[in-house]
């Protein structure tokens, strides 16, 4: 058999390619052999997540550390930094789900709705898992009645960075965790944005602007208003109610007034954010803790000035309300290996794991005892501040309304039209309310 | 030896047409006989969530359980059981003993109806018809014995069906029953009936219950209103067990509502008024149609095939090269059926239901999803932003065109041009669309840069709404010229150059030898490009994706990133696979007039 196996040049007398070629193969055939399964008595969880890089470095040491916890598992991170939901979906769809894997809070009722996540509700004392140990606006997140479809892995508040250094050159305190107004917000943005090259631009602005719902959200909130009614169930009479009317009027005329760069019409929003932030060229910076480390180095350095600060609430509300976004460990129902998935996600979201994970110092741990073990070690009061914000924050309206990317892909539409074509905010507003209230029908 | 071939061939499509009955019956039994399978472990699911629950224990799933069931010790390093479920303590992580359930007796064979009889009768008389032919012409004679036994594999496959449906709603009440029967049970063990109900359906039940808010998300909203609907009729006292069935949107629901007993010690929580369980009915889920389709297709199409062979048997010779042929063909063909056609007529499939990846249910809804799209305004956008961007494809040709003109010759700085031109065709796009982003970005881009620095107004490239297309366009032509400027060159080497000789003697100019000579010549190189680059064009995806987003304001949403939004951001596979038609078809008639009106006014020229 393997005569026939062999090419022709091999057959025709070339000795030594001949003798490197039945080599090659015989080696081939030997890696193919030890490539063979692993033993059948041991359990292979596979674990859908996001992390990349450094992240995904620090989830693979707390897989480790399950493996030697149970010997006889293996844990197989599946990672897809770009496209998770989609390979998710594919993978359920094609009776090869995951044991384990990682529930954000936008994807909630995808997943929960259609019943693709196990209640853990029953195993929470054989998994030693303590409700009342974390966030409660996080476990309600994953909560449906009684049910609790996802442990706890962590989450972020929405919160504004603020670059002490440059508001300081324009003479302007930080506000620190203070409530603070719009106009209190303008009045800063506007001290800061000035032409540092003389070439006639703005080359230092106070802020970029929030094109995204899930950036402007709080905005609305912090007026008082909201985006859809209390069942979540309609748009009209709250999209375009007073209180998000004056949050558009407030967001686009900053951009109308120059005090954001130039806005980036796109979901992914502007790239150099982050740079123009820590280079001193942008007051503040709307985002959530995953941007923490890019600036740790900087701030350690000494070349960065950090603060955290709130978002600020219309001269009508006392307090600002800003968004949280969460994850979380689920399981579906088809997994292939239903209990140990059950008690891996139970590990993946101990406290173990989470003191690991807290390496990344990309979320908030979702036990308030790690989060604040977390908080004392960090030097810099950074971490203290984002605890101190988690309790003027509430969940997306992502993790309760089925179909909620259809609605955030309209809502992005409202300020748009304004700045792109001059529209009346209201009408524009009225609008997309209208066609959120069809989805939402649907 | 031409008779003995004309002796096999026949008896061969006789063997292919019992094989094309056995495979239908095979599948129809199968589809049943998994269903069974499923029916029975979900059974012992079913017993093992009441085993779970609080307040259950042997006794209740004892009393939930027939006699054909087994409550067994577990055993260390037993294998899963194939019918069968291991129960664990409540709230325990270790299994303590395994259920198996023996599967339910099968139903008796569905008669025949007269129907089918009467059908079967005709194809036998036509069949005894063609029979008593003596001298059949040779072509005819196949056809209609290939048009006979594809009869015949149809009404097989029709009979079967009817028979697979039957017990497969036979089953399916069995089933409901069951999973009506364990939440009573487990109430009657004290437990939240919200939770018993869940615990004991998963993973097929779609709900629990209605009476909260937030588990009308749970279902299709018109599923949710039918059934509530269908409470309120038997409201406010309803009988103990009701299971009804729900027909909504095209799928058919099984559903039951049952009244909950005073709560006991054991409640923790009060129990709502009533429970409405929603259980998926299986015509849907394992309709048997398309395996028994395909199945029938399958036989007929290698019946037909068989028998199409039959007149080549009188001449050995054309037989061999046909057979030769096809079995050169068929792992091509095989390719194209599987990975080309087979997905296709998936997509057309999907288009005409309503369709989530994960749903257990796609509930026909015939040409809605076409209909929706016809009141979408925003895929007539993407749409005409589509046909504005194929604009761009004349202009490339023309400059490519005058490309492969100027760089004809075989000097090093011209080769050193055409590989400079022909690059950007063979980057990727997605880098490409990177670096253009950058420099075009408006506020550190270089090219506003540059124009400030000439005292020119900057330009928003990829944020007005006005520019954004045409600057796509733009950055398209300049990828696709060097491969188009590579296809002319081909088409030009390919002109004899006697004729630009004889043009010139006889005193024709630069433009005249182009516009006699050049341009004729060319005329299917150009119809190759032309053809291909709009429908290229029509499917432009990687550059709206990195650079634009199909923003701002959707200038830039082309058809397939509307496409893609529609599947995989929204989740609407139906619509996503409708419209993808919508564009085949649109491709498909561009195509179309392209061939009608060039490649005709061609040949007439």
């Amino acid at each position: 058999m393997m005569y026939y196996m062999l090419p022709n040049w091999c057959l025709e007398g070339s000795s030594k390619g001949c003798n490197g070629a039945v080599s090659l193969l015989i080696g081939l055939l030997l890696v193919a052999a030890g490539c063979s399964p692993a033993p059948s008595d041991t359990v292979t969880l596979r674990v859908a997540l996001w992390a990349g890089g450094n992240e995904l470095e620090i989830e693979q040491q707390v897989a480790d550390r399950y493996e030697t916890l149970r010997p006889g598992t293996r844990v197989l991170l599946e990672s897809a930094p770009n496209g998770y939901e989609e390979r998710l979906l594919t993978s359920i769809a094609a009776g090869r789900p995951p044991d384990v894997y990682l529930l954000d809070s936008p994807d909630i009722p995808t997943f929960v709705d259609r019943g693709l996540a196990v209640d853990f509700e029953p195993y929470q004392a054989a998994l030693g898992f303590r409700a009342d140990s974390v966030f409660p606006q996080v476990l309600d997140a994953f909560r449906r009645g009684g049910s609790l479809f996802a442990l706890p892995k962590d989450f972020t508040p929405m919160v504004l960075y603020a670059n002490r250094g440059v508001l300081s050159r324009a003479g302007i305190d930080s506000p620190g965790l203070a409530q603070w107004t719009w106009d209190d917000f303008r009045h800063a943005a506007h001290a800061v944005t000035a032409d540092s090259d003389g070439d006639g631009r703005a080359d230092v602005h106070g802020f970029d602007f929030p094109r995204n719902l899930y950036q402007w959200v709080p905005f609305v909130w912090s007026a008082g208003g909201d985006i859809l009614s209390p069942g979540g169930d309609g748009a009209t009479g709250f999209m375009d109610g007073p209180a998000a009317l004056d949050a558009y009027a407030f967001l686009t005329g900053l951009a109308e007034d120059g005090l954001t760069p130039g806005a980036q019409f796109v979901q992914q929003g502007d790239p150099a954010r982050e740079a123009r932030f820590a280079s001193g060229r942008q007051a503040f910076l709307l985002s959530g803790h995953w941007t923490l480390p890019v600036f740790r180095d900087l701030v350690q350095t000494g070349e960065l000035d950090l603060d955290i600060v709130r978002i600020p609430h219309h001269a009508s509300q006392s307090a600002a309300t800003s968004v949280l976004y969460a994850s979380g460990w689920a399981v579906p129902p088809n997994a292939p290996n239903l209990r140990e998935a059950i008690d891996l996600a139970g590990f993946l979201a101990s406290p173990e794991a989470q003191r690991i994970r807290a390496r990344s110092g990309l979320a908030i741990p979702s036990r308030a005892d790690v989060a604040a073990e977390i908080a004392a070690g960090d030097t810099t009061g950074v971490e203290d501040a984002f605890i101190a914000l988690v309790d003027g924050s509430r969940v997306t309206w992502g993790a309760y309304v089925r179909d909620f990317s259809r609605v955030e892909a309209l809502a992005v539409e409202i300020m748009d039209r304004r700045l792109l074509n001059g529209e009346d905010l209201a009408a524009s507003a009225s609008d997309v309310a209208r066609r959120v209230d069809e989805v939402l029908r649907r | 030896m031409t008779g003995t071939r004309r002796a096999w061939l026949p008896a061969l499509a006789a063997a292919a047409t019992a094989i094309g009955m056995v495979v239908i019956l095979a599948v129809s039994i199968g589809v049943v006989g998994g269903a069974r399978e499923d029916a029975t472990e979900s059974v012992a699911r079913m017993a093992a969530a009441l085993w779970e629950l609080p307040g259950g224990g042997d006794e209740a799933v004892q009393r939930f359980l027939d006699d054909r069931a087994a409550i067994e010790a577990v055993q260390g390093g037993e294998p899963p059981p194939a019918l069968g479920a291991y129960a664990y303590g409540p709230g325990s992580l270790r299994p303590a003993i395994r259920i198996t359930v023996a599967p339910p007796p099968r139903g008796a064979p569905l008669p025949p109806t007269p129907t089918a009889l009467a059908l079967l009768g005709l194809v036998l008389v036509s069949a005894w018809a063609i029979a008593r032919r003596r001298s059949p012409p040779p072509h005819r004679y196949p056809a209609a014995v290939a048009l006979t036994a594809t009869a015949l594999l149809g009404l097989v496959a029709v009979t079967a069906h009817r028979w697979t449906r039957h017990e497969l709603e036979d089953l399916s009440e069995h089933r409901v029953a069951h999973a009506v029967h364990a939440v009573e049970t487990a109430i009657a063990t004290g437990a939240d009936p919200e939770r018993a109900a869940r615990v004991a359906a998963l993973p097929w039940a779609t709900s629990a219950a209605l009476t909260r808010p937030e588990a009308l998300w749970t279902m299709p909203r018109a599923v949710g209103t039918a059934i509530a609907a269908n409470t309120a009729t038997t409201a406010p006292d309803p009988p103990p067990t009701t299971p009804y069935t729900v027909d909504a949107d095209g799928a058919i629901y099984h559903a039951a509502h049952i009244p909950t007993p005073p709560p006991t010690a054991a409640t923790v929580q009060p129990p709502p008024p009533g429970l409405h369980l929603a259980l998926l009915g299986y015509q849907e889920t394992h309709s048997p149609a398309v395996p028994l389709a395909a199945a029938a297709t399958a036989a007929a199409l290698l019946t037909a095939l068989i028998l199409f062979l039959l007149p080549l048997s009188a001449r050995p010779p054309a037989l061999r090269r046909t057979v030769t042929a096809w079995a050169f063909l068929a792992p091509a063909a095989l390719l194209l059926a599987v990975f080309t056609f087979g997905p296709l007529l998936f997509s057309l499939w999907i288009s005409l239901h309503e369709w989530h990846l994960v749903e257990p249910v796609h509930p026909f809804t015939g040409l809605d999803n076409y209909r929706t799209l016809i009141l979408d305004a925003d895929w007539w956008s993407a749409l005409r932003n589509t046909a504005v961007f194929t604009l761009h494809v004349p202009l490339a040709m023309a400059v490519a065109l005058a490309l492969a003109l100027l760089t004809r010759g075989s000097r090093r700085a011209v080769r050193w041009a055409r590989l400079a031109l022909f690059l950007p065709g063979i980057t990727s796009v997605v880098a490409i669309a990177v670096v253009w982003k950058w420099l075009l970005n408006d506020g550190y881009g270089p090219v506003n840069r540059l124009l400030e620095s000439a005292g020119l107004s900057p330009v928003a490239w990829l944020t007005s709404p006005e520019v954004a297309l045409v600057t796509l366009m733009a950055i398209s032509v300049w990828m696709v010229v060097g491969y188009q400027m590579v296809v002319f060159q081909a088409g030009l080497a390919a002109i004899p150059r006697d004729w630009y000789d004889a043009a010139r003697v006889d005193g024709a100019g630069a433009l005249q030898r182009f516009r006699h000579i050049t341009l004729p010549g060319l005329r299917h190189t150009l119809f190759f490009v032309l053809v291909t680059s709009v429908i290229g064009s029509f499917q432009v995806f990687g550059l709206v994706y990195v650079m634009t987003e199909g923003g701002p304001l959707g200038a830039t949403d082309v058809a397939v990133y509307h496409i893609y939004r529609e599947a995989w951001e929204f989740l609407r596979f139906g619509n996503a696979a409708a419209m993808s038609w919508i564009l085949f078809a649109v491709v498909f008639a561009a195509t179309w007039l392209h061939f009608r009106i060039l490649e005709g006014r061609a040949a007439h020229a």
